[in-house]
């Protein structure tokens, strides 16, 4: 691999680009001009990276050269002088994100596509920076790839708040969900057993009266007994379901499906594979309630005839896909009540160290999520079930 | 004759005032509160009715209803949960129970069983007929 200490001569790039050749003072000419333009918008480049965290990196496809400048070193901690390669570059990046780091910048170069990308290199100190790559490939005529020009930003601060912020949310979610859940358990461990045993009491009691007009005011009571028990039961329920403890994720997600479709005209299909009996509750839950706010957004927002979600189980680990026809809508729009919709099912996945992604672009056809949990599976419990 | 129960449930005090209610009609057998209890005691009592809540402390009503149905296929099983829930309820049939009642209508228990137990025994001992539905 050769070094390129240096960006080319513009004599070169020109060549490189395809300029027209021109002969004698009008070549020297355009070349002084052109060299004049470049040299400016370097310094410009030169004085705006000074002031920032920003790296500039150049790669020659032929000669599989790359340059990095005296910045995008020193976020990465490699040498500051001397040879730079590809190896050292792959040496710098986490090894958790090589692979995917090989991957998306070579399949965009080729493919013609803007690159951007957020990893972690990992310095020889060992702490960890988070780079925020992006590039822009240049080609021949006939679209092969010459070389192409980036520039790295150091954006561990950044990360690091968005991190925080993520876990700030993940526990508000959890909390709230934690809340909820205490306030049924106690109105129905305690409200609604209390009324089941009076109403079964007030029965028993009923059965030993004689006199009708005393039957009839007993059955009266336990008739009022009955709608009390039945509101204290459905505030219960409203807070917290324990639909998805009893059925299980699957006939969970098949009776919201059944529940959303009743009232909409859209057709839901839901297919699953490989799904374990044992589901860490919370994975199950999180499961549940993406699906759950990822319908809910079909219905009110994608104009959609038909929604297909997807369940695998492989091992160790769940994905879900929601697939929709509709209409699509700006993912990036995050202020919108979708948007805050797509943050919160993100958080819920990200909170169990899931995978979110969603593609949707507006007037597009079709808006796709995918959510990809991992997980311990729990041990068997005891006594069967 | 009188219809054997089994009462499966962790709430002590519902167990108490069940069997109370039952005690005329049917033969409480036996009362548990765990699933692995249920399975151990409904070899040995041989109930007709097994009364089961839907959640126990070790597993679902629903995963030990298609325990119990695997091992005594003839027991008839009435489940009840706290909510009147459609999916719940057709999840409960599927695993082989008779019914599903809900625990703010536990008054139509008796005659739950009274059908259940009839279903069994096409001409059984005609049960006293009570106006507690």
């Amino acid at each position: 691999m050769r070094v390129e200490d240096t960006p080319m001569s513009s004599r070169k790039l020109g060549r490189e680009l395809g300029v027209p050749h021109l002969a004698g003072k009008a070549a020297k000419r355009a070349v002084a001009s052109l060299e004049e333009a470049l040299l400016t918008r370097e310094e410009w480049l030169r004085l705006a990276a000074q002031g920032s965290q920003m790296g500039l990196w150049y790669w020659h496809e032929r000669t599989q050269g790359l340059f990095w400048d005296k910045k995008a070193r020193e976020i990465f901690g490699v040498h500051l002088d001397g040879e730079m390669t590809l190896e050292t570059f792959y040496g710098a990046v986490h090894p958790d994100d090589l692979p995917r780091v090989k991957h998306v910048w070579r399949s965009q170069l080729e493919s013609g596509t803007p690159y951007e990308l957020d990893y972690r290199a990992r310095r020889p100190d060992g702490s960890i920076r988070w780079i925020n790559a992006r590039g822009r490939g240049y080609y021949s005529k006939s679209g092969r790839p010459l070389y192409m020009i980036g520039v790295v930003f150091d954006v561990t601060e950044r990360k690091e708040v968005e991190l925080q912020r993520l876990q700030f949310s993940g526990r508000l979610l959890k909390a709230q969900d934690q809340e909820r859940n205490r306030l049924a358990q106690e109105i129905h461990d305690d409200f609604c057993q209390r009324f089941t045993v009076l109403a079964v009491k007030l029965q028993t009691l009923a059965g030993t009266i004689e006199r009708t007009d005393e039957q009839a005011l007993a059955k009266e009571l336990l008739g009022e007994f009955t709608e009390l028990g039945s509101e204290i039961q459905s505030l219960s329920h409203r807070l917290h379901s324990s639909q998805l403890e009893i059925l299980g994720l699957v006939a969970s997600l098949n009776a919201l499906r059944t529940n959303i479709a009743k009232d909409s005209d859209i057709r839901f299909e839901l297919d699953h594979a490989n799904i374990p009996d044992q589901i860490p509750a919370d994975v199950a839950l999180a499961f549940f309630r993406i699906t759950q706010e990822a319908l809910r957004n079909v219905v009110k927002h994608s104009g959609a005839s038909k929604v297909e979600i997807c369940l695998k189980g492989d091992v160790g680990k769940i994905s879900l896909t929601v697939f929709d026809n509709g209409r699509g809508f700006n993912a990036e729009r995050r202020g919108t009540s979708q948007g805050i919709g797509m943050l919160s099912m993100e958080e819920r996945a990200r909170m169990l160290g899931g995978q979110f992604r969603v593609q949707s672009r507006p007037s597009v056809e079709g808006t796709r999520v995918d959510v990809t949990i991992e997980f311990k599976q729990p041990q068997q419990i005891l006594g069967g079930a | 004759m009188r219809p054997r129960v089994l009462l499966a449930d962790d709430h002590l005090p519902l167990l108490t005032a069940l069997k109370r209610l039952l005690q005329g009609e049917c033969e409480v057998v036996a009362c548990v509160a765990t699933v692995a209890d249920l399975l151990q005691h409904v070899l040995v009592c041989r109930p007709d009715v097994v009364v089961l809540d839907i959640k126990l402390p070790d597993g679902t009503g629903i995963d030990a209803c298609r325990q119990l149905k695997a091992v005594v296929p003839d027991v008839a099983v009435i489940m009840f949960s706290a909510m009147d829930d459609p999916d719940i309820r057709a999840a409960a049939l599927e695993a082989g129970a008779e019914d599903l009642i809900s625990k703010h209508t536990i008054h139509t228990l008796l005659s739950a069983i009274r059908d259940a137990w009839a279903r069994k025994n096409p001409m059984p001992d005609p049960l006293p007929e009570r106006s507690d539905r």
